[in-house]
């Protein structure tokens, strides 16, 4: 009897379901913790040290031009892998870490499994399983912070153990992380020709819109409004007429916590617009002309 | 430009508003999602795929050998 224990590791820009390529979530650049779509329903495909999805530019040293804080960067996959040689069939009884590590290789900034107890009763010769599990990280100053090299860590302890497997993931242009304070939390303006809010982590973030038309005229400069689509509005110093880059209606997240159902205010609240401390906490919130919650954010867009 | 009846004003309200008119619960968090396969030596596609809730170790299978599961999300759709 023998069996051989790898863990692979693997850090990405995004996620995309193998089967259902329109299943993806894209963690470079965008807002904090958004909604996570249904990325592993449908499931069919699951290929070996890989797992049932397509893993966006992998790599393991980033540069983050252009980036605010509160941005996510990355997404950490660990694969454990045992593989039966025989002749006869095994148990496995294992304890599963895996996390994200700073720059001194000691403190962890992010857990992901802590002893999660994986089983397998009877692993028939001939035969492999694998486990497999993902952990985001974002700019920020309980994330990453600065310019150096950060740690992505995995082992196996129990029957049968995988050393600890340590990988150095590399960022530079990291944008700076201080926070602005508690007294503009929630402040939202139009500067320039963009929308800049203070968010609930107290960063402020700004949206660069899609220009729509020259109509409105400087003495509109400032105001806001959602049209039927359920775009916010806002004409720019310059009296153009912006919209946000996208947006996406709130949905219950399938792998992280927040609220478990969509939120239909009602037409009647339809134009509230606020700093919202949901998910991440680096999003603007508002109903929209449908009465439906829509999320917006400075980052690029998730579901794209 | 607000007079037009296909453009709403927005009103700016505090996140401590919008909770009180049941609109926004605070909290959240990364993503958080296990997955198990196996499969034969000499051939890398799964046999058999499954989901697992990392908060009660439910285990829900999503692929076996051909036959087609579909993952509906577990309860509260949190794991």
């Amino acid at each position: 009897m023998a069996i051989i224990g790898t863990i692979t590791h693997i850090t990405a820009k995004s996620l995309t379901n193998i089967t259902d390529t329109t299943q993806k979530h894209t963690f470079w650049k965008t807002n904090f913790n958004m909604p996570v779509e249904n990325l592993f329903g449908n499931v069919t495909t699951w290929t070996r040290n890989n797992g049932p999805v397509t893993h966006g530019s992998p790599a393991v040293s980033f540069s983050l031009t252009g980036f605010s804080p509160g941005y996510e960067v990355v997404v950490f996959s660990s694969i454990w892998d045992w593989e039966n040689t025989g002749p006869g069939s095994v148990s496995l009884s294992a304890s599963l870490y895996n996390k994200w590590v700073d720059t001194d290789d000691a403190t962890t900034l992010v857990q992901g499994l802590n002893g999660y107890a994986f089983s397998y009763a009877s692993l028939p010769a001939g035969s492999w399983t694998e486990y497999m599990y993902a952990i985001n990280i974002g700019v920020a100053s309980w994330e990453i912070d600065q310019n150096s090299t950060y740690h992505t860590k995995s082992s196996a302890t129990g029957t049968h153990a995988i050393s600890e497997v340590n990988t150095t993931i590399t960022t530079s242009n990291v944008p700076s992380v201080t926070q602005l304070g508690t007294s503009t939390k929630g402040f939202i303006w139009v500067e320039s020709n963009d929308l800049c809010f203070v968010n609930d982590n107290q960063w402020k973030h700004t949206i660069v819109g899609t220009f729509v038309n020259t109509t409105p005229g400087t003495s509109k400069a400032g105001f806001m409004w959602i049209d039927t689509s359920n775009d916010l509005h806002w004409v720019g110093a310059n009296g153009s007429d912006y919209k946000v880059p996208w947006k996406v209606q709130q949905f219950a997240s399938y792998f992280s916590n927040g609220p478990t159902s969509e939120v239909n205010a009602g037409t009647s609240k339809a134009g509230f617009i606020w700093v919202d401390n949901e998910f991440g906490s680096t999003h603007l919130s508002y109903i929209g002309y449908n009465g439906y919650k829509w999320l917006v954010g400075s980052g690029e867009d998730p579901y794209a | 430009m607000l007079k037009n009846k296909n453009m709403i004003p927005v009103k700016i309200i505090t996140k401590e508003q919008a909770q009180k008119l049941g609109l926004s619960n605070p909290g959240g968090g990364a993503m958080k999602v296990a997955l198990v396969a196996t499969g034969k030596v000499g051939n890398n596609k799964a046999e058999k795929i499954e989901i697992i809730n990392i908060k009660t170790g439910e285990k829900q299978v999503l692929f076996d050998k051909g036959k087609k599961f579909f993952f509906t999300g577990f309860d509260k759709k949190v794991l």
